[in-house]
């Protein structure tokens, strides 16, 4: 489904991203990891339209990113780290502007919005300023914007950082119907516990540069993830 | 501690108007040059002072001769005084609320083992020296005007330098606890937008009202000064610093040093008090919760949602709605006005311009062009996206539908505006068809180009790492730059007819025809631009 062939980008003299390729599937939760600064967030964004790069390519179902932002850009759902959204908007305002955006009918909008703000428990919520949110809610509003156009992909940046135990719970369901319904899953995270049981596939990248990617059965084999992690943090050190 | 934070906010100042991560060259992708941008503020700023320098020039130079053969030299110190204290005290005013209690790392700052009284005095700092700005525009023009009709001696100079910097603190002083007051009443209302608007707005008309009615007040002063002079005597700080300047006398020095710093120190002492107590209010503030409950949903255009997010981002700030739409105000005050004086216009525009009837129309004109020139909400739209510029650059929408919405929404909100000015001003003038119909067609060609040119100029000099939006909307080089582009738009349109080409045989109608033709093109220009170039630069943004 999204296809990452040799992305480099630099910022000035330093290299973020050095000749990144992996790929993720469709149907398949894929769980981005490395150290602080290894250019995870960087990558995300570069996979979302959000950063230009120097070199390589991005293609989403065939689209490539820098030449069909748009036609990527409407398969896709972002969800940054830190959800900085419209402060002057309503919750159920800022859905709509999504859902105008994404050009999703009054009638799709108003079934996904009442299906994923029930099941995240912010429908009540909704006719508040986002300004009054917590962070958490804000988390949960982000994701019920990203969600409301059916993406294909899903991309998160540390998507459970902020979220109470049963919010992130549930988000770990909705990520499972998502792929089984046949979308896919794209997020960093430095939890490993929960890449290690939540996901399919996981890539580890260090300096911007690819450490290992494959199946978490292959890559962790009978011992953990943290280990794994670990064991390339000190071979590559 | 309060040097660092006096460094911290000096950096933070400095480094909105040179630094070079504020930007990126949309061509080069390299930094803007620092030196060139501060060149280019300091062209502004030396404008900025040298036209309101020279109007406080022309004031006090028609006083200060009358004043000193009437012996009342002191009045003429005194009425400087008074200008200070009222200049700093509103411009303190309209600043205090957000600078000292809604500026965005208050919470870090309070996190922090900083003494409240170091942080309140670091941002007081900041607003005197944005006063002494103000100071000086008045009191350097008043010197000069003096120094040619007397002399001042030793003591005096003393009393000049004393007196004219403890007084304006005084005024800084009382505008911080009456900013305490409005930040107070503002945490309380239930519409803090609509209470902001209104407050300024009343402020500004009485700044308006003071500034027109100056020059009548000066005129009368001039003539019947030992009058005046004996009712003046009664506000004893004014006297005081009169007295202090014109005749050196340390005795009201001492008096004025005196009511000056007491109060100043009081009101000081109550804000740090107070400081804690008001910013937590501030960020205690429970929106009141009101549980969703549904209701029928519309799917609308992409172009009409970004307009409209556009919308509720102006009125949901106080101060971008009033800084960016006060011309609005204006130009409706002004097409009031016409209507007040439409059977005397042509008498107005002679006395008040030297106008003659057969350029009414165009001097109109002119004047709604150079009223529009102080709508800026377009030159900071693309600033004001800050951290939220991730959203527009992640969803599905073209970087040219973006900035469309960006200038559309100006456009849109000045339109209405225009156009009933434009009509008014018509049948007022009693315009003949083809006058009426490039009376109106100018001023809204005007309006497209300039609401166009705002966006160009802020994808040009975008600013994200702004602490308070009011440094963008208010401080950011993007809003000042395309104010004085605007101007000399206007400059442009004005100048060229009434220095030569009046006497040549154009006609205004004519004349502001072709510069329609020009305007047309021009807006037709800027688009072309935004769509294209302007759309890539917007996609290297953030």
């Amino acid at each position: 489904m999204l296809e990452i062939q040799h992305l480099t980008k630099s910022f000035g003299d330093k290299k973020a991203v050095d000749d990144l390729s992996m790929s993720i599937e469709q149907g398949e939760i894929h769980a981005f990891i490395g150290p602080n600064g290894a250019g995870k967030t960087t990558t995300i964004k570069c996979c979302c339209g959000i950063l230009g790069f120097d070199s390589g390519s991005i293609t989403l179902q065939g689209h490539s990113i820098k030449d069909e932002p748009l036609a990527c850009k409407s398969m896709i759902a972002y969800i940054p780290d830190n959800p900085d959204l419209y402060e002057f908007m309503t919750g159920i305002r800022y859905l709509n502007f999504i859902a105008d955006i994404f050009q999703v009918s009054a009638a799709d909008r108003q079934r996904r919005i009442s299906q994923y703000a029930d099941l995240l428990k912010l429908t009540d919520d909704l006719g508040t300023p986002v300004s009054a949110y917590s962070h958490g809610m804000k988390q949960k509003l982000a994701i019920i914007g990203g969600l409301i156009h059916d993406p294909k992909l899903i991309i998160m940046d540390e998507p459970f950082v902020g979220l109470d135990p049963i919010a992130a719970h549930d988000l770990k369901e909705l990520m499972h119907q998502h792929c089984a319904a046949g979308g896919a899953i794209f997020f960093s995270t430095h939890v490993l516990e929960v890449a290690e049981k939540l996901c399919d596939r996981v890539t580890i990248i260090k300096n911007g540069r690819l450490l290992i990617s494959g199946t978490m059965e292959a890559v962790k084999g009978e011992s953990s993830l943290e280990q794994v992690f670990l064991e390339l943090e000190d071979d590559h050190a | 501690m309060l040097k660092v934070l006096i460094k911290v906010r000096l950096q933070a100042w400095l480094a909105s108007f040179i630094s070079p991560r504020t930007r990126l060259s949309i061509n080069r992708r390299k930094p803007a040059n620092p030196v060139l941008r501060s060149i280019g503020y300091g062209v502004l700023f030396v404008y900025l002072i040298g036209v309101f320098g020279f109007l406080s020039y022309t004031n006090f130079s028609t006083l200060a001769a009358p004043l000193h053969a009437a012996g009342v030299d002191w009045l003429y110190w005194a009425l400087a005084g008074a200008s200070v204290f009222g200049v700093v005290f509103l411009m303190s005013l309209l600043m205090a609320p957000s600078q000292l209690y809604q500026a965005k790392d208050t919470e870090m700052l309070l996190a922090m083992p900083i003494k409240e009284s170091d942080i309140l005095a670091s941002r007081i700092f900041g607003l005197w020296l944005t006063d002494l700005v103000f100071e000086a525009i008045i009191v350097v023009p008043a010197i000069i005007c003096y120094r040619h009709a007397a002399v001042l001696t030793a003591a005096g100079i003393l009393g000049l330098v004393v007196g004219l910097t403890l007084l304006p603190l005084a005024a800084l002083a009382i505008a911080c606890l009456a900013g305490y007051g409005i930040t107070l009443v503002t945490s309380k209302v239930r519409n803090k937008t609509l209470f902001s608007v209104v407050f300024t707005l009343l402020f500004i008309a009485i700044y308006y009202y003071a500034s027109f009615n100056a020059p009548q007040l000066l005129m009368t002063l001039a003539a019947d000064a030992s009058a005046i002079s004996g009712r003046l005597a009664g506000v004893y700080p004014l006297y005081w610093l009169g007295r202090s300047i014109a005749a050196g006398s340390l005795a009201d020095l001492g008096w004025l040093t005196l009511v000056c710093l007491v109060p100043t120190a009081l009101i000081y002492q109550w804000l740090v008090r107070s400081f804690i107590p008001i910013v937590l209010s501030l960020t205690d503030v429970k929106t009141p919760h009101k549980a969703y409950k549904g209701g029928p949903m519309t799917a609308r255009s992409v172009d009409r949602t970004l307009v409209g997010k556009e919308l509720q981002r102006l009125m949901s700030s106080a101060n971008y709605l009033i800084n960016g739409c006060l011309g609005l105000a204006f130009l409706l005050a002004g097409t009031v006005y016409m209507v007040i004086i439409r059977h005397q216009i042509y008498d107005v525009l002679a006395e008040q311009f030297g106008v003659a009837d057969s350029l009414g129309a165009l001097m109109v004109v002119v004047f709604i062009c150079g009223i529009l020139m102080t709508v800026t909400v377009s030159s900071s739209s693309i600033s004001l996206e800050g951290k939220n510029i991730w959203l527009l650059r992640s969803l599905p929408v073209s970087s040219g539908a973006v900035l469309r919405a960006k200038a559309g929404l100006q456009m849109w909100i000045t339109i209405p505006f225009v156009a009933v000015a434009a009509v008014t001003a018509a049948l007022v003038l009693g315009a003949d068809l083809a006058t009426a119909a490039v009376m109106l067609a100018l001023p809204l060609l005007f309006a497209a180009l300039t609401a166009m040119l705002g966006v160009i100029i802020n994808l040009r000099h975008p600013r994200f790492d702004w602490i308070n939006e009011v440094q963008v909307i208010k401080q950011s080089w993007a809003v000042g730059l395309t104010m004085i582009i605007d101007l000399a738009l206007v400059l442009a349109i004005a100048l060229p007819y009434f220095l030569w080409l009046a006497d040549r045989g154009w006609t205004p109608t004519a004349y502001m025809a072709l510069w329609s033709a020009v305007l047309a093109l021009g807006a037709l220009g800027a688009y072309r631009w935004l769509m294209t170039r302007g759309a890539r630069a917007f996609e290297r943004l953030g």
